[in-house]
């Protein structure tokens, strides 16, 4: 695809720039990305569209600067200490249960924020978060305890414990019926509502990648801006 | 499918294979090595006790029966090595007239022997100065007599006229107990004293003495043969002690009452078969808890996969899979582990047994083979059996635990079992009980299993009783376990509590491994230690210092003495002692005179020594005391003695020869001095002696040494050989030389093969379990990874986990290991002689133990933290 022309006015949180990124064995070679090349600005809520297999999760994982990639470079122009990327700046929602099972529920919304050294408010905002996305009821239950699309609202609400400005999610509705993913959604947005924090979603879902502002198409690593 | 399964194991789960098939394999080697260790040492211990046996035959023949008949039927009944004729005649007592005076002895006994008898029983007779050949007299005879070398002296025979012969050497007889046995007495009968008075001639001169008194008075001449016979025995003291008596009435059988077998042989295995329970137990002892440790470890290794096992199988029954298959997979997958560990475990006690210079045990080897089989099939598919009946994928994902309270937790039988441990170990230690019992003139030994229930039961209770504790801190996260993990966790010690307490069981049983794996180590290690300890105390004991000098002529220029000896390179003190013969009423006791002040610079004075336990007080309770006098218990019983009493002893006075009367006083009660005889002694000040018998004359000297014992032995043997009856011993030799006892079994190829595998539990529990339980949960730090911990946060969540185990773990592995052999010693206390006043700790060795266990958790931290830097992505892939 050819380069995104940025918007100057707008602040850019992470951007990829001709990005390669290639999972190479013995005996295979895949370039899941290909030459990709994106921008995704302050308030952006972006959905990432692309069947199984054509590089979604990679793609979010090098903007997420869990990866790096094999060609190209990625970039954070408003934090250059990559290093404190997440979870100050960037947090991730996972397509399978990503819940830290020994922990409670209060306990995993907290634990970003005890990461960042934040131990005297943590508890507060973890109890504020929770009841801003309807679970405050089930704050002292165990992951294992709750349902598929409560622990990933919980998820979520972890990814907003610390108030970053870019959320990754890789399929967050993915093991959720469409019902329960829409709603799923409507918490998502409206918890975002006063936020300027950045969302890309990753999905298959015509319909959830409908109800974001823009969409970016991958195909067999190939990115297209929409 | 099986193919790819394995596969799909070999791939995967390679590190959990390869950790049980490590499991498997110590418990197999260190089986296999044990059970090596213990069938070699019996063996060994059944070679030297029997090795030093001075006649295993004295064979009496009745009167009138013919020598030849019975060495016929003798060389019939088994393989002879030696067979001397020896006579035995009682005379009235010996005369010597010399410096104006004439000295008569009490009864005593004339010996007739061979001119090949030295050669082939060397260890009756000992030559002090001389000839070996001869009229030959008795050292104690000697000194009765004031008769030496070249003198005449009277045997007055009974019944018949003295006959008058020169003496050509001075002899010492020191199997004389067995030498002058009571050939034919029920083996309850009271043990007889050998004579005072004994003179060895050639066979032909007391023939020509004694057959006229053999006639006259038949009642006082007797005929023995003394025979070696082949020492192919079997290896078990048990099984000789059988073969031996077997033959020994077989013979008296076949001459039908014309001859009784004294069987010292016999006697001998007898004894031993109780030194060989001794050392079974003893090996035993400290060898179990190792192998149960090491397949708990193993157990444990397996248990960390479980979950994953879990899944998969659960996973395999959602998609149509049979119980019986994924049995089947559970079997293949356990086929692995069994194959791969019983190899490699063969293959490592090979090569341990061989290190050891030992040879591998077929039947333990077997044994530990199908133990090794047993363990790897038992974990893997029993576990998988109760996994295929109940478990859901829900479930099996889960990694919170659903502890219900087991069974001894309601029925606390922790506790209980702690109490048990605390009234056996009371009562056993305080009732004067033997592990070992060798019930008189029973000729079977047994062992009181009972006085195993004391450590078993501290072993385990202490185990279930952390268990509960530590679970118990941990599950309920409290302030103060927060608080102790900030100091390793930081910010994240809340997470970290959090964490812990809902994983408290599996911690907790982590945290009893170490616990146990430490036990292990320092127990095994204090034990071990205090007895090699203990061990070169008994040699010092025996030989009474490093070097010790010894002569027949006491040395009258003291001085002269202690220089020459002093003189002698790398010696650091010499101490000279007076040893004298003493009558207590009519009693006659070695006596030794010491200056107390100076003797423990030159050897080992041990607490044990004195009835008071203090060997400090003791010695400056004599050197206080000038007329002080210390004796044995069974002297002081006797005599009704009290400390301050007066005693007084008949001396002999160099200038006489004579005994007189010098008073003492009773300061208390000795039990064991060096080289000084294992019964009744006596103990007083030197300078005293000197005065009231008007002679300083020293005949022992003790002397420490700094660099070899038995070079600077050598050295005073060099020295010193111009001086007659000279003999020059060294602790090195006394310590290979003790062979009746069971300090000779010697635990230093026990103590490096359990203390080599003591290492490896340690930094196997502190290091690879926790390093597979973090492999196991490498989701959970993923997650972490994701969120966004740093390298420190995830170092600071795993070294907290880490931390608990080690120092937990060690620390209550560090209090049951004291507190293990401190019961070990205790119980074992018929192993020392004399016991031991304290443990003796190896402390390089507890520092170097540590030191790996400490490495082994950075490593396990270290591996785990770089595993995840590199495959965050790859894990939350898998989420």
């Amino acid at each position: 695809m050819g380069a995104l022309v940025p918007d100057v006015n707008q602040q850019i949180v992470a951007r990829a720039a001709n990005v390669k990124k290639v999972f190479q064995t013995a005996e295979t070679r895949t370039v899941a990305v290909d030459q990709a090349s994106c921008e995704v600005a302050i308030g952006d809520r972006i959905a990432l569209i692309g069947p199984s297999g054509s590089g979604k999760s990679t793609l979010l994982q090098l903007l997420g600067g869990l990866d790096d990639p094999t060609e190209g470079r990625v970039s954070w122009p408003l934090w250059p200490d990559r290093s404190d990327l997440r979870p100050r700046h960037i947090a991730f929602v996972f397509q399978m249960p990503s819940l830290l099972e020994p922990l409670s529920v209060l306990e995993n919304v907290e634990a970003p924020l005890l990461l960042l050294g934040q131990v005297k408010d943590a508890r507060a905002r973890a109890r504020t978060i929770l009841r801003e996305v309807g679970l405050e009821g089930i704050a002292d239950k165990l992951p294992e305890q709750i349902s598929g699309g409560q622990a990933q609202r919980v998820a979520f609400a972890r990814a907003l414990a610390a108030r970053p400005q870019l959320i990754l999610a890789d399929e967050p509705t993915g093991q959720l019926d469409h019902a329960t993913a829409l709603s799923f959604l409507d918490a998502v947005f409206a918890a975002l509502q006063s936020e300027s924090t950045a969302l890309v979603v990753a999905t298959h879902d015509e319909s959830i990648a409908g109800r974001l502002k823009r969409q970016w198409h991958i195909s067999h690593g190939v990115l297209q801006a929409l | 499918m099986l193919q790819l399964w394995l596969a799909g194991l070999v791939r995967r789960v390679q590190w959990r294979i390869l950790g049980t098939i490590f499991g498997v394999a110590i418990t197999v080697a260190l089986l296999t090595s044990l059970g090596s260790y213990i069938s070699s040492s019996t063996h060994s211990l059944t070679r030297r006790a029997i090795a030093h046996v001075p006649v295993d035959w004295q064979i009496e023949l009745a009167p009138g029966t013919n020598p030849s008949e019975v060495r016929k039927a003798l060389l019939r009944t088994t393989d002879v090595l030696a067979v001397q004729l020896v006579g035995y005649a009682g005379i009235a007592g010996l005369s010597t007239a010399a410096h104006g005076t004439t000295q008569t002895t009490a009864s005593g006994k004339a010996l007739g022997i061979g001119s090949h008898y030295f050669a082939d029983f060397p260890s009756e007779l000992r030559v002090l100065t001389g000839s070996s050949q001869g009229v030959l007299l008795m050292q104690q005879t000697a000194a009765n007599l004031h008769a030496t070398v070249g003198d005449r002296i009277s045997l007055l025979r009974v019944g018949l006229a003295p006959v008058v012969v020169h003496v050509d050497g001075i002899v010492d007889l020191p199997q004389a107990d067995s030498l002058f046995q009571a050939v034919g007495l029920p083996s309850n009968a009271a043990p007889q004293a050998p004579p005072d008075n004994v003179v060895v001639l050639p066979e032909t001169l007391w023939h020509r003495f004694f057959d006229r008194q053999a006639s006259l008075r038949p009642d006082s001449v007797r005929i023995q043969l003394h025979v070696r016979i082949s020492h192919a025995l079997p290896s078990s003291p048990t099984a000789a002690y059988t073969a031996v008596t077997d033959r020994a009435k077989n013979l008296e059988a076949r001459v039908t009452g014309g001859a009784t077998v004294g069987n010292n042989l016999g006697a001998q295995l007898l004894s031993t078969q109780a030194d060989a329970l001794y050392a079974s137990v003893l090996l035993w002892f400290l060898g179990i808890p190792g192998a149960t440790l090491a397949a708990i470890l193993t157990i444990t290794i397996a248990a960390v996969g479980r979950r994953r096992q879990a899944l998969e199988q659960a996973l395999l029954r959602v998609r149509g899979a049979r119980s019986a298959q994924i049995l089947q997979l559970a079997v293949a997958e356990a086929a692995v582990v069994a194959i791969g560990g019983v190899a490699l475990g063969a293959i490592a006690g090979w090569v341990i047994v061989g290190a050891l210079g030992i040879s591998l045990a077929p039947v333990w080897t077997g044994i530990a083979l199908f133990v090794g089989a047993l363990l790897a099939l038992g974990t893997m598919i029993v576990p998988a059996w109760l996994q295929s009946r109940e478990t859901t994928v829900v479930a099996a994902r889960s990694t919170v635990e659903r502890h219900e309270r087991s069974l001894w937790e309601r029925v606390y039988l922790d506790a209980i079992l702690l109490i048990v441990a605390a009234v056996v170990f009371w009562q056993t230690a305080n009732t004067g009980y033997q592990v070992v019992v060798a019930p008189e003139g029973v000729p079977q030994t047994s062992v009181q299993y009972a006085v195993f229930l004391a450590p078993f039961c501290l072993w385990l209770g202490a185990a279930l009783i952390a268990l509960r504790l530590i679970r118990g801190s941990l599950s309920r996260a409290s302030n103060t376990v927060t608080s102790l993990l900030r100091v390793s966790a930081g910010n994240l010690a809340p997470l970290v509590a959090a964490s812990f307490a809902r994983q408290s069981h599996l911690l907790a049983k982590g945290v009893v491994l170490v616990m146990l794996a430490f036990s292990f180590a320092l127990s095994t290690a204090l034990f071990n230690t205090t007895y090699n300890a203990q061990s070169r105390v008994d040699a010092q004991l025996t030989n009474g210092a490093d070097v010790t000098v010894q002569t027949h002529v006491p040395f009258t220029s003291v001085a002269s003495f202690r220089s020459r000896l002093s003189g002698l390179p790398d010696v650091r003190a010499t101490a000279l002692m007076q040893h004298r013969l003493a009558y207590v009423g009519n009693d006659l006791q070695d006596f030794y005179g010491i200056d107390s002040r100076t003797l423990a610079q030159a050897t080992t004075i041990s607490n044990a020594f004195f009835a008071n336990g203090n060997a400090a007080a003791t010695l400056n309770s004599l050197a206080t005391n000038p007329d002080g006098v210390l004796v044995s218990q069974e002297t002081a019983t006797t005599y009704e003695l009290h400390p301050g009493d007066p005693i007084n002893l008949r001396l002999q006075w160099p200038s006489d020869h004579r005994y007189h009367v010098v008073p003492f006083r009773f300061l208390g009660v000795v039990r064991e001095f060096p080289t000084a005889p294992k019964d009744s002694f006596i103990i007083a000040n030197a300078d005293y002696v000197a005065r009231t018998t008007t002679s300083a004359a020293a005949s022992i000297a003790l002397l420490r040494v700094s660099g070899s014992p038995s070079a600077t032995a050598a050295q005073a043997r060099k020295l010193l050989e111009s001086v007659p009856g000279v003999q020059v011993t060294d602790i090195e030799t006394a310590t290979r030389e003790i062979s009746a006892s069971l300090t000779s079994v010697s635990l230093a190829g026990l103590t490096a093969l359990e203390l080599s595998f003591a290492v490896v539990f340690v930094v196997a529990t502190s290091g690879l379990i926790l390093g597979l339980s973090f492999a196991e949960r490498r989701r959970m730090y993923a997650i972490l990874c994701a969120l966004g911990a740093r390298d420190n946060q995830l170092r600071a969540f795993l070294w907290s986990e880490g931390a608990l185990l080690l120092i937990v773990g060690s620390a209550a592995g560090c209090a049951l290991g004291v507190a293990l052999a401190h019961i070990l010693v205790a119980v074992l206390t018929g192993v020392f002689d004399p016991p031991p006043e304290g443990l003796a700790v190896p402390w390089a060795y507890i520092a170097v133990l540590f030191a790996l266990a400490v490495a082994g958790t950075g490593v396990a931290v270290g591996n785990a933290v770089a595993v995840m830097k590199r495959s965050v992505t790859q894990t939350i892939r898998e989420l």
